[in-house]
């Protein structure tokens, strides 16, 4: 794992996204610098660091509803917390960070103003959770969950998220190096209808 | 992580016969024609050099890991909507810094422009308020270059749809076809248009000592790990190293290059490794550094003998910046197509290529079938139709649901050259060797939005004939950033409307060439790369001959 290092934080941010839709690495937001992070997916039972408990509850949840678990496993599974704290830990920026404590205050005291007896989000009913999470949608807190949460869930293990590749699983994405044709469904239709392979 | 260089060492305070500035498409071509005549060659190049087999799959960035991309703090650019808006910061011009230049992470989608890109202007009449231009050469007159490009660089593909006129076979086959080139080879076919299998710059089969593709998927935005795509990394610098009388010289930025009393080239000032200032002597310096650098370092080369900058009498350096419209239909469908797997096209349809007047507004195009997202950046929610839900049980259903069921049909068009559309230097903005930025201003003629709206027309019309379950489109909008960066030292015959001549010399410095996307007089309909590629060839065939007869 490196030290956070400025010029590394930088890249992502000036980088505009022209060709929206081609070249990847222009169009990721200007969030993380996962460059030269190369922590390992954390166990599940591995100690935070960055994140007390109360923020780690409140951040869970949040990620939770983002991309939740239902019959096939969610944010939570894919260990977003870990990768959250990791990220605060080595590469984001120290004004996202503030972003994000600050985000869990509010979001405590906003609750706690709504649901006197409950206090938490994390404690409130699944449909509370949503409802609230909808009057936030449009805060720049509840955007940089959700790039983070995502990030998390689709990012190339080695950043230390998408534990056991269960953001991949879900696409239907697998990161091997080698394929052979028939690659789809219509490819392999075409050659048994003796379309030319090439 | 990095590779060694193995060609020679020259002393910088010795002579060489060539300077060439930038090792990418065009660079590497130089560099190896050069050397192989028997010319002594430094290659300076400011990217480092990397080792093709350590290329991998991270999607959030090997290259911005490795340093290499353009985006960095260290060299900012800054971007101006339109010709009198003042400037502000915000990079719009994209290309690798590595030894191989942008051809490392290419999309190799390899289309040789048409005889029409040619002689466009002589067609269809004159274009007022436009830099349109007939080009000083001829399809016929690159053909054989561009076949030099086929079988010494080396393309896949097949002849057959609206393909331009060729003088020998393609020297491999097409890759093989994917789902998406299925559904556009059946939809154009079901319209009446032509379509036929891609040509790309990617080994089908083993070629030259190098494996064919094992269909990874990771072309657009990496380099081969395996070395199928034809890059100049994996083609050009190798073969011209082994000639022995070429240096590659990475991580060296060229700065400014000098000239004497005479007028004439005679040392490139550059930054070494460590950020100390050198020059290189050399008899003759030849610049491959993109539509983007060539110009600024012309501009930046400005003196008494040329106070608007070097070759710069006509005041063209730098203006006529181009690219290409980029439009895109997508589709849903039942079945999975897995377009993760392998090249990004295996089909292509150049049915629209000509503009025709009728449409009332200037512009051709072609058309291509394409998946270009890895599960970031689809995961991130970008690749779902307009109106899904961003986040919760939904979304992730969508999310699983579509990845591997979505195709983007691409429109690729004209870009109609303005003299307002331009690279200058900026006056304040400096980079990390306190070189001018790059100030960049794009403002296109009406006419590009209108053929990128046809065009899109067009695309969501294959989408509806390929069986889509779903549909949806991007409106394009003006283009404020480029990747195909063409047309700002443009050739011509006449000195006082071009910047190089119709063999890449500089009209103002005899010893002086400009060979790269530079040099194009018109924008083609997408996929330069292999008409830049022709050019440098042609070029240094050129250069060759006059070295040899002393006419340097
Ligand atoms: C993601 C992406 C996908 C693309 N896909 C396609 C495609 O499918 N088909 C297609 O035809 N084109 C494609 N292109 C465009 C293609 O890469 C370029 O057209 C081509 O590489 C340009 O060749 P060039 O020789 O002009 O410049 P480059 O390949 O950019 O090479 C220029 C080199 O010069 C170096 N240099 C510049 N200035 C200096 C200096 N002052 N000192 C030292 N070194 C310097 C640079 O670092 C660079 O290595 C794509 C581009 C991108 C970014």
């Amino acid at each position: 794992m490196q030290p956070k290092d400025p010029s590394r934080r930088a890249f992502f941010r000036s980088s505009g996204s022209i060709l929206s839709g081609t070249w990847l690495a222009y169009q990721l937001p200007a969030i993380l610098a996962l460059s030269e992070l190369a922590c390992k997916a954390q166990l599940e039972s591995a100690p935070l660091k960055a994140l007390n408990n109360v923020e780690a509850f409140e951040l869970e949840a949040i990620a939770a509803q983002i991309f939740p678990s239902d019959e096939t496993p969610g944010a939570r599974e894919a260990g977003i917390i870990h990768f959250i704290d990791q990220a605060i830990l080595n590469v984001m920026e120290k004004s996202d960070e503030e972003l994000l404590r600050q985000g869990v205050v509010d979001l405590q005291t906003s609750v706690g103003d709504m649901y006197p007896t409950v206090g938490r989000f994390s404690a409130l009913s699944n449909e509370r959770q949503i409802e609230y999470l909808r009057s936030i949608e449009n805060t720049s807190f509840f955007n940089l969950m959700r790039t983070l949460t995502l990030t998390g869930m689709f990012v190339h293990p080695k950043y230390g998220g998408n534990r056991d590749k269960i953001g991949w699983k879900h696409l239907g994405f697998d990161d091997k190096h080698t394929w052979q044709p028939p690659f789809g469904y219509y490819d392999e239709q075409y050659l048994k209808e003796g379309g030319d392979a090439k | 992580m990095l590779s060694k260089q193995t060609g020679p060492k020259y002393p910088t305070r010795e002579e060489v016969d060539f300077v060439v500035v930038g090792s990418g498409a065009a660079g590497g071509i130089m560099a190896k024609e050069l050397s192989t005549a028997g010319f002594s060659v430094v290659v300076l190049e400011q990217g480092p050099r990397m080792d093709p087999s350590k290329f991998g799959h991270d999607e959030y960035g090997d290259d911005e890991a490795n340093g290499i991309a353009m985006t960095g703090e260290h060299d900012p650019q800054s971007f101006k909507d339109s010709e009198y808006s003042s400037p502000y910061r915000r990079n719009s011009l994209f290309y690798l810094r590595t030894v191989g230049g942008t051809s490392v992470h290419f999309t190799a989608n390899f289309w040789r422009f048409h005889p029409i890109d040619f002689n466009e202007r002589s067609v269809l009449g004159p274009m007022s308020g436009t830099g349109f231009a007939d080009w000083p050469i001829t399809y016929d007159e690159l053909e054989p270059y561009y076949t030099k490009v086929d079988w010494e660089v080396g393309v896949s593909g097949a002849p057959g749809g609206n393909s331009p006129p060729r003088s020998r076979p393609f020297p491999m086959p097409p890759l093989p076809v994917k789902s998406s080139g299925v559904l556009f080879e059946k939809a154009c076919k079901s319209l009446g248009w032509s379509v036929r299998p891609a040509p790309m710059a990617i080994c089908s089969e083993p070629y030259d000592g190098r494996p064919g593709c094992i269909h990874c998927g990771f072309c657009m935005g990496w380099g081969c790990e395996v070395s199928a795509k034809s890059t100049s990394l994996a083609t050009m610098i190798p073969k011209a190293e082994a000639t022995g009388r070429c240096e590659i010289r990475a991580l060296c930025t060229a700065s400014r290059i000098e000239t004497d009393d005479t007028g004439r080239c005679k040392e490139v000032v550059y930054f070494d490794s460590e950020g100390v200032q050198q020059a290189q002597l050399t008899k003759a310096v030849v610049v491959c550094g993109n539509g983007g650098e060539t110009p600024r370092l012309l501009l930046m080369s400005d003196s008494n003998l040329f106070p608007n900058g070097l070759a710069n009498s006509s005041d063209k350096v730098g203006r006529y910046l181009m690219g290409n419209g980029q439009v895109h239909a997508y589709g849903y469908y039942e079945h999975p197509l897995n377009e993760f797997k392998s090249v990004q096209v295996t089909r292509i349809s150049q049915q629209f290529y000509k503009s025709d007047p009728k449409r009332g507004f200037y512009g051709g195009g072609g058309m291509d079938a394409r998946f270009q997202m890895g599960p970031l950046s689809f995961g991130l929610g970008r690749g779902l139709p307009p109106g899904s839900p961003k986040w919760g049980r939904e979304f992730k259903k969508l999310t699983g649901e579509y990845f591997n069921h979505v195709i983007d049909v691409n429109g690729h068009t004209t870009n109609i050259p303005m003299a307002r559309n331009r690279v200058e230097l900026d006056p304040q903005l400096k980079d990390r060797y306190g070189r001018p930025a790059m100030m960049v201003t794009i403002d296109d003629h009406p006419d590009d939005l209108k053929a990128k709206q046809w065009f899109l027309e067009r695309t969501i019309e294959i989408v509806e004939a390929s069986g889509a379950k779903r549909i949806w489109s991007r409106t394009p909008t003006p283009s404020r950033g480029r990747a195909h960066l063409l047309g700002t030292c443009r050739m011509g015959n006449n000195p006082n409307e071009s910047v190089v001549d119709r063999y890449n010399r500089a009209h103002d410095v005899p010893n002086l060439f400009l060979a790269d996307g530079s040099s194009l007089v018109s924008s083609g309909r997408g996929q330069p790369t292999m008409t830049i590629e022709a050019i440098a060839f042609r070029a240094a065939d050129h250069i060759t001959q006059f070295a040899k007869r002393g006419e340097i």
